[in-house]
Order: structure tokens, then C-alpha cells, then sequence
């Protein structure tokens, strides 16, 4: 492997395996081997706890949602900020960071002011019958809320580089605006929106600060899985139980984003030479 | 089908794509487009597209409106520079898009649609490589790639964009001759885009030269080249030479010499741009007979020898192309001093916002080297590229 025109491959890659090891992987064994080290009892006094599972059910199927409300959403926003001159558009390109900047607390405090019964929001949707605040929805806006950037982000750069031509010459071959987006565009855009699905998917299942405010924590129906870890290692003494419920998470979310790879990979098959 | 263009002018802010261009193409004729990068030809193939509108003008297809219907059903097969090819499909796919995205009750059944690529690919010769994505073919295999879709959709006409321009230089020669075959065996109404002469003059029935979003000239290629009607044709298509002279009753004035030969009696005392090719700048078996030059460098290029020269006077540079023969049998090189004789000069005069053109052919003897320095040129004479 010599003559390569980027030196010290030897150095990148001990740095990279080292960084893997010491930051990602080692933290993520001692889970492992806690987990690994309490009994079977204890397993399955986690596992089988209905709130335990209520919470995983909301962890693992808000954040499915929350990921596909994103990608809808995001590619929406991505489409305006690229293909269209507007006002202020840069403003609200920066804009789009601003989940990634703020604190979550005070995205959910805020989050909870606006669409709390009494809120802003709330105050309308409340004739409706619409509660936000402390219900399920709520989790969804937050997790919605704090995965969208990812979208976005993942999606603008690659919309910004597909050639106006591809679309021209559909539309030459006689292809309607629908008929473009759905078998020219999208399919093109596919890979990206499922890295942004995943992005925002890990991003929502590990949500805390945001998600506890809004959604009240009411047992069996508004608790996270997070917030069930953070309060059994509140409680003192053993961490046991908290390294299952965390063990379980990791397992759950590898198998997901392992899903959404291989799911990736096969979509993007075109893109190898070969 | 016949194409008529009239009066199309578009423009971009203040910026003129183009300006009262009018153009008839005849049914079955492959037309070429050629000008310089910002001439206007590519606009003009994107409002036959339907992919911009004109500010003004009209298009007919046999006598019907042709900008009166969307891109989407105008039936015109177009083929971009960088193929613009779908690369999540297969050859296949890509060919039978534009036949799969029919409304149903115009689509060819599935078995159709299939036979149809099938044939298709076999006349853009890839039979081989209907399973493959457009990122595992060649440059050249995608082009065909791409003319093979715009063909399926049986447009009535088909416009190409730089369809070579991104192909080195053998694949294109190669792709070149197929094209021209494909066209003629398919008698399809034809417009090339291109900024390359060579492609434009081998191709095409008829050549369109564009400058500045007007048309120049339109000319079989042979017209083109031999009879420019303008300057910018002049420069443009081939090697030339400009200089500036001055005709003064039978003698042409020229970078401090006189050249004598019939000339149009009304073109006295008037200033001219002379133009002349290379080759008739020819090497003279007389050194009393012609214009003394010194030879600045030699090139080969192709099967002829390129020689800059400085010619004797006032500091005039010209090309001339000579045959290595004869380059060799006089053993000239770098440095040496040759006389040359001009063997036909194109003179263009500005008459009222176009341009006159006359040939003039010195006589044989109508120069000679010494007469130079006698004549007083005067301070128009000066040289020009």
C-alpha cells in the first residue's frame, strides 16, 4: 500500500480504532458486562414489568414515527431552502440548526409553555380536543423537534448537486411533475432520506431533556425509557436494573440501524461501478 | 417533420440569448448549430424543448404551434452533453422511461415496451448491456444510452446538445460516423448543437453559425467554409488571417505593400478587412514575385507543415500551411526568409449594418518585394491579430 497521496494511513488508523475503542466501544462493554453480570431475576423483573415495556413500546415507536414525520417534513424544508430565492432564506436556513444548538431542557420547558392546556398553542387546540402537553403527541413533537435538522442537513447537499438536467429530460420523455418526483427524484434522494431516517431515529430514542418536560412522565403512558434509567439510578444503591433497561436500548437500536443500512445499501446498489 | 422558426429572440435581463432568429428546417435534414459558448445556440434547443419560452417569435411544426404545447407533449427527443441519464436504472429502464410514463391508455403493454428497448438497443448496439446502470458504461455507452431513450418516445424531432462534448476524442470521431448513418436510416428532422466546427461541417446538411444570439450564416458546410459571409464566420470556422488594408483603384494596400488584381472599381478608397486561409498564403518559385517574409517558427501539424511569418513592412503576422514536401525541398527553416504570393483574400466591407464581401485574386505578378517601401500608407494601416 505505498504511493498513496494522503500519508500516514498507519496513524489514521490507530487514531480512528483507538477513538472507537476508548470512546464508543469501552463505555459500551462495562454496559454489557454490568448487564451481563446481574441475574437472570433481575432481567426479568425489568423485562417483564409492563411499564418497562409501555416505555419501550414509546421510546422505540415514537421515534420510528418521529424519524418519518422528520424525512417527510425535512425533505420539504430542504426542497424549498435549495430550489427556491426567498426572503430571508438564509435566516431560516440557520434557523434549521437551531435544535442541534439548543439546550433540550429548554427546548421541552418551551416546548411545554407553547402547547401546555394554557400555552399559546394549547389554549387553541384545546376546543379541539387536541392535547399536547403530557400526552404521547407530545413526546412525538419533541422527538420530531430535535431529529428534523438531521434531515435536512443530510438532504441539502445532495439536492444542490442532482443535475437539473435528469429532471429536464424526464419532463422531455414526456414525464408529469409527479411522475418526475416519484420515479426520478425520489428514488435518486432515497439513500439520503433513509441516513437521515436513521440519524434522526437514533437521535429520538436517545432524547431525554426535551422529551421529559413535555410529556408529564405519567407512568405507562408518557415515560421514556431514559427517563425510567435516570430515575432507577436516582433511586441509589444497585445500577443493575439500569444497565438491563440500557443493555436492551443498545441492542434494540443497533438492530434498527443495522435494518435501516442494509435497507440503505440495497437502495443505493446503482451507485457501484463493478 | 418540417421545423419553422421566426423571429425567436429571448432574453435575460438585459442580455440578448437571442435576437430575431429565424430558421427552416426541412423534413428528414440534420441540422448544425455552431458557435461559440454564449451564441445562443443551446437556448434555442431548449425552447424546441420546451424547457424555456421565448420572449417573442413562433415555432411551427408542420404548420402547427409547437410552443403552444408543454414540454411533456411535444414529442421532441432530446440528448444533453453529460447525458443526463437516470442513474438509479438500468439501460432498460432508462430506455422504456419515456414509454412507462404514458397515461395508461397510451401505453404499450409491458411485452411492448420490452420489445421496443430490445430493438432500440440493438440499433445503438448494446444488447449486451440492458442489466447494467449507467455508472458501469463508458462515456461513449451512455451517450447511446441516452440517444436510445430520446429515440423510444418516436420523437418527430430530435435536437442533441454537445452530445460529444464530454468524450475524448476517438469515441467521438467513431460516434460521429454512427450518428450520421443512424439519422439518415431513421429520416429524422435533426439539430446539433456544437462548438466544434469539425463535428458540424462532417454531420451536418446544412451548418447554422451563431454569434451573440444572431444567426451569421446559414450554408451547406462546403459554403461555409469556402464562402463565409461574414468576418466572425471568416475567424470562426478554420485557421485565417485579418489584417486591415486599404484599396486604392486596382491595388490593395496591405501591411505596407501594394497587391494589384482586379478589384470592384467602387470599392476604391475605402478600408476592407482582408481575410485569407493559410493555404492560400503559398510559397512563391520567384523571389522577385511576392511578399518577403521571415519564417518565425514552423509546426507540424497533421499532415502539414504551420508557419508563422513575419512578413517584410509593417510588422505584419500571418499562418500559412504549406506541405512537408515542399518545406523539405527547400530546406527552410526557422529564421530563413521566404517570399510568399496571396492567393485569394476575402475583403469585407461595412455597408450600412452588414457586410460586403468580395474576393479578390491578385495577378500572378501583381507584387513584388521591392514596392513596399515606396508607398505611403498612411495611419490606418496597422496590423490586427
Amino acid at each position: 500500500m505505498r504511493n498513496r497521496a494522503m500519508p500516514g494511513f498507519g496513524l489514521s488508523l490507530g487514531i480512528t480504532l483507538a477513538w472507537l475503542g476508548g470512546i464508543v466501544l469501552l463505555p459500551l462493554s462495562a454496559l454489557a458486562w454490568k448487564a451481563g453480570s446481574v441475574g437472570a431475576s433481575t432481567w426479568w423483573a425489568q423485562i417483564g414489568s409492563r411499564r418497562v415495556l409501555y416505555a419501550l413500546q414509546l421510546s422505540f415507536g415514537g421515534a420510528l414515527v418521529a424519524a418519518a414525520i422528520d424525512v417527510l417534513l425535512g425533505l420539504l424544508l430542504a426542497w424549498v431552502l435549495v430550489r427556491y430565492r426567498f426572503p430571508l432564506r438564509r435566516v431560516c436556513d440557520a434557523l434549521v440548526d437551531l435544535p442541534f444548538a439548543l439546550p433540550t431542557a429548554v427546548a421541552g420547558i418551551a416546548l411545554t409553555a407553547l402547547y401546555a392546556p394554557n400555552g399559546w398553542i394549547g389554549r387553541l387546540l384545546q376546543p379541539l380536543g387536541v392535547q399536547v402537553a403530557y400526552t404521547r403527541l407530545g413526546v412525538l413533537l419533541a422527538m420530531v423537534f430535535v431529529g428534523l435538522p438531521f434531515v435536512v442537513r443530510t438532504l441539502q447537499p445532495v439536492l444542490e448537486s442532482l443535475e437539473h438536467e435528469v429532471e429536464e429530460a424526464a419532463r422531455t420523455l414526456g414525464a408529469s411533475r409527479w411522475q418526475n418526483f416519484r420515479r426520478v427524484l425520489l428514488p435518486m434522494l432515497m439513500p439520503t432520506l433513509l441516513t437521515g431516517f436513521a440519524l434522526a431515529l437514533a437521535r429520538a430514542v436517545g432524547e431525554y431533556g426535551s422529551v421529559i418536560y413535555i410529556s408529564g412522565n405519567l407512568p405507562m403512558r408518557t415515560e421514556i425509557v431514559p427517563l425510567l434509567i435516570v430515575q432507577k439510578i436516582d433511586a441509589g444503591g444497585d445500577t443493575g436494573p439500569a444497565a438491563v433497561l440500557g443493555a436492551v436500548m443498545l441492542a434494540a437500536s443497533l438492530l434498527v440501524l443495522l435494518t435501516v443500512s442494509l435497507l440503505q445499501r440495497w437502495n443505493r446498489r446503482w451507485m457501484e461501478v463493478g | 417533420m418540417s421545423i419553422s422558426i421566426n423571429g425567436l429572440t429571448r432574453r435575460y435581463g438585459s442580455f440578448s440569448a437571442l435576437e430575431r432568429v429565424s430558421l427552416d428546417v426541412a423534413e428528414g435534414e440534420f441540422v448544425a448549430l455552431l458557435g461559440p459558448s454564449g451564441s445562443g445556440k443551446s437556448t434555442l434547443l431548449r425552447i424546441l424543448a420546451g424547457l424555456d419560452d421565448p420572449d417573442q417569435g413562433s415555432v411551427l411544426r408542420d404548420g402547427e404551434d409547437l410552443l403552444a404545447l408543454d414540454a411533456r407533449q411535444r414529442r421532441v427527443g432530446l440528448v444533453f452533453q453529460h447525458y443526463a441519464l437516470f442513474a438509479h436504472m438500468t439501460v432498460t429502464e432508462n430506455v422504456a422511461f419515456g414509454l412507462r410514463v404514458r397515461p395508461r391508455a397510451q401505453r404499450p403493454s409491458r411485452r411492448e415496451i420490452l420489445a421496443r428497448v430490445d430493438e432500440l438497443l440493438r440499433r445503438v448496439q448494446l444488447e449486451g448491456l440492458a442489466r447494467r446502470y449507467p455508472a458501469q458504461l463508458s462515456g461513449g455507452q451512455r451517450q447511446r444510452v441516452a440517444l436510445a431513450r430520446a429515440l423510444a418516445v418516436e420523437p418527430s424531432l430530435l435536437l442533441l446538445d454537445e452530445p460529444f462534448g464530454a468524450l475524448d476524442a476517438q469515441v467521438r470521431v467513431t460516434l460521429r460516423g454512427w450518428l450520421r448513418e443512424l439519422q439518415r436510416s431513421l429520416g429524422l428532422t435533426t439539430l446539433l448543437v456544437t462548438h466544434d466546427q469539425d463535428e458540424a461541417l462532417e454531420l451536418a446538411d446544412r451548418v447554422v453559425v451563431m454569434n451573440q444570439g444572431r444567426i451569421e450564416q446559414i450554408g451547406t458546410p462546403s459554403e461555409i467554409y469556402r464562402e463565409p459571409a461574414t468576418p466572425f464566420v471568416y475567424g470562426f470556422i478554420g485557421r485565417s488571417n485579418h489584417i486591415e488594408g486599404y484599396v486604392e483603384r486596382d491595388r490593395l494596400l496591405l501591411g505596407g505593400h501594394a497587391i494589384r488584381g482586379e478589384l470592384p472599381p467602387d470599392l476604391g478608397g475605402q478600408r476592407v478587412n482582408v481575410w485569407l486561409r493559410p493555404e492560400h498564403a503559398v510559397l512563391s518559385s520567384r523571389s522577385d514575385i511576392g511578399w518577403t517574409a521571415r519564417i518565425v517558427r514552423l509546426a507540424q501539424a497533421g499532415g502539414v507543415i504551420r508557419a508563422t511569418l513575419a512578413m517584410h513592412g509593417e510588422g505584419v503576422q500571418m499562418e500559412a500551411e504549406w506541405t512537408a514536401g515542399e518545406v523539405t525541398a527547400r530546406g527552410l527553416a526557422e529564421g530563413d526568409t521566404v517570399t510568399v504570393q496571396l492567393r485569394e483574400l476575402t475583403l469585407f466591407t461595412e455597408v450600412g449594418g452588414g457586410q460586403r464581401r468580395d474576393v479578390f485574386r491578385p495577378f500572378r505578378d501583381g507584387m513584388s518585394p521591392a514596392s513596399g517601401g515606396a508607398i505611403d500608407m498612411g495611419p490606418w494601416l496597422h496590423r490586427k491579430a
